[in-house]
């Protein structure tokens, strides 16, 4: 029998709705057992030690289909009032902002259990989460190994049964990424479905706070509970008239629907062979569900990286350029200083690290005078591109299909000194953020060294619930069920309560 | 790698950023191995769409702006620009 800790959230909420559980009672089994293997695996920079009983005691509510009264980790770049926000950089260590996110907000309102803030890289810049300004985050699946990045510590939450649900954020498949090496759902939904006001920027133009589960169905009813008009976010298109659960569970045929397999990433040179075997597999199934599969060429794929570096790092040496010591950012006070210059030096030297300075100066390089026209422009450009001939593409295709990552998850410190075989575990991810387009990563399949191999479907601009809808036909032609790691397993059997 | 050290410290001095003496050597080696990787970009050479920023060193306001003229001057008791604040 399925232990409580390892349902999904629905099926905890229909336990509630039978009253053979209250919130109070699951909330403190989920922090008992979170703390318990927390050291273990370092999924979170701040932990909730007890269960406040102003939120535990409220009853749980039967509501249309929204997320309430489920245990939810929440990536710490999203700003919350009662938890430090770090971004996972030393420069804003001991930061408490004076308000919280809009997905924040609204997860209090719905009743939900914010758990704690979980680790990541460093404002979001990284795909292990080995740059985090604190520790790195271990994978529930075999420690000596990454959890994906940027939002490793929301993956192994969720993977690590810490959490139900995480939210994180997907700038170049940081929400996707580390779900595929976790072994969890991982949405990223079109650019403006959910807020971004309380969200850190790194890189505004593809920011997006992004979802993991462990089921499809989980992520309708996230995105139910979090896709709200706001007026604090220019940029958000939400209209809060979708029911995400209905519509899948309304959509269920994928009867002559046309998947294309983008070629270039279905290729051993840059795909593992046993990945590319796995997604083989899934498709087998998907063909056998009546789905057409085709290919598609894009002539574009070398430029996909060059060009996501080049804009990401633009944007973020304006957007990191706030954190100055002075309205934002560490207090550097023992060292003297000769002027104002000289502590912005100091205060940004000590307070980013390496990866950071990186990307700050690599976006000050394309962004320079006799620079800009070469790099920053012709990339803009070249976004432009992909946006056209991605929607040209879904006029022939209904789905989009790829790897979501190269490789399993990698190990530890085995790509740390190079940023640029870092950067290439991001080949697969980064199209749906240029192209703003939504895309899921779903878990398949377990590899021969029991790592999770993730796959990838993509939607057109808007069309989040038909993508949902047809993520679920797959999972239940598949017959995916939430596998639990060994290691998380084993202390769950240990668990005394 | 003197180029690559004299980008670097041109590069940090425009984003007012310090690097640590022990990570300089590994950090220009890195750097370089971006800089080679951003290349591709450059080197497919679209045809140039000049951006017109919005508002440029000959003119401070859009063609959509009604400007404002004070009838007085306004008078700080300090001196706010930047270039006096780093003297200071």
């Amino acid at each position: 029998m399925k232990h409580m800790l390892s349902l999904t959230a629905h099926e905890l909420m229909k336990l509630y709705a039978r009253s053979e559980l209250t919130p109070f009672e699951l909330f403190e089994l989920q922090l008992a057992f979170a703390r318990k293997i927390e050291p273990r695996i370092n999924s979170f920079l701040s932990l909730r030690s007890v269960v406040d009983e102003e939120v535990g005691k409220v009853p749980y509510k039967n509501a249309d289909n929204l997320l309430s009264s489920v245990p939810v980790s929440v990536k710490d770049i999203l700003a919350t009032k009662d938890f430090t926000t770090t971004a996972g950089s030393k420069i804003l260590e001991g930061y408490l902002p004076p308000y919280d996110a809009t997905v924040v907000s609204i997860l209090k309102e719905t009743n939900n259990f914010i758990v704690g803030k979980t680790n990541l890289d460093e404002f979001a810049m990284g795909s292990s989460t080995e740059n985090s300004g604190y520790y790195p985050t271990l994978n529930p699946w075999d420690t000596t190994r990454v959890p994906g990045g940027s939002s490793g510590g929301g993956a192994s939450s969720v993977a690590a049964l810490q959490a139900f649900v995480g939210l994180g954020t997907d700038t170049g498949g940081s929400v996707r990424q580390p779900a595929s090496f976790c072994g969890v759902f991982g949405f990223r939904p079109t650019y403006g479905m959910l807020s971004r006001f309380g969200l850190i920027a790194y890189a505004s133009s593809l920011d997006q706070v992004g979802i993991f589960t462990r089921d499809v169905l989980d992520i309708a009813y996230a995105m139910n509970t979090l896709s709200k008009p706001d007026p604090l976010d220019a940029t958000c298109i939400a209209t809060g008239d979708i029911d995400f659960v209905c519509f899948i569970e309304g959509n269920t045929n994928t009867e002559g629907l046309r998947l294309g397999v983008i070629s270039g990433l279905m290729n051993e040179q840059v795909i593992d062979a046993e990945v590319l075997e796995l997604c083989e597999e899934s498709l087998r199934i998907l063909a056998g569900a009546g789905v057409e599969i085709v290919s598609v060429e894009l002539p574009f794929i070398d430029y996909l990286l060059p060009c996501y570096y080049i804009l990401t790092s633009a944007e973020a040496s304006s957007n990191l350029a706030r954190y100055d010591g002075i309205r934002y950012g560490l207090g550097v006070d023992e060292a003297p200083r000769r002027n104002l210059k000289e502590q912005y030096y100091e205060v940004r030297g000590v307070g980013f690290g390496q990866e950071v300075k990186r990307r700050i100066l690599l976006g000050t390089y394309v962004l320079s005078a006799g620079y800009a026209e070469k790099y920053y422009n012709q990339a803009r450009q070249l976004r432009k591109i992909i946006v056209d001939s991605i929607d040209e593409i879904f006029g022939e295709v209904d789905f989009l299909f790829a790897p979501t990552s190269p490789t399993p998850a990698f190990k530890l410190g085995e790509k740390l000194d190079d940023p640029v075989k870092m950067w290439a575990s991001d080949v697969c991810v980064v199209l749906a953020n240029l192209a703003n387009i939504p895309s899921i990563s779903v878990p398949g399949w377990l590899n021969k060294e029991a790592l999770p191999v993730g796959i990838q479907f993509m939607g057109r601009r808007g069309e989040d619930a038909r993508l949902l809808a047809f993520a679920r036909a797959y999972e239940v032609s598949a017959s995916l069920r939430f596998r639990v790691p060994p290691m998380v397993e084993e202390a769950l059997n240990n668990f005394e309560y | 790698m003197n180029d690559i050290s004299e980008l670097l410290d041109t590069l940090c001095a425009l984003s007012r950023v310090s690097l640590l003496e022990e990570e300089r050597e590994q950090f220009a080696h890195a750097f370089s191995r971006i800089l080679d990787f951003v290349e591709k970009v450059k080197s497919l050479n679209l045809p140039s769409q000049k951006i017109l920023p919005l508002v440029s060193k000959e003119s401070q306001h859009t063609s959509e702006d009604v400007p404002i003229e004070f009838q007085f001057p306004i008078n700080f008791r300090h001196d706010y620009r930047i270039g006096k604040l780093f003297e200071q």
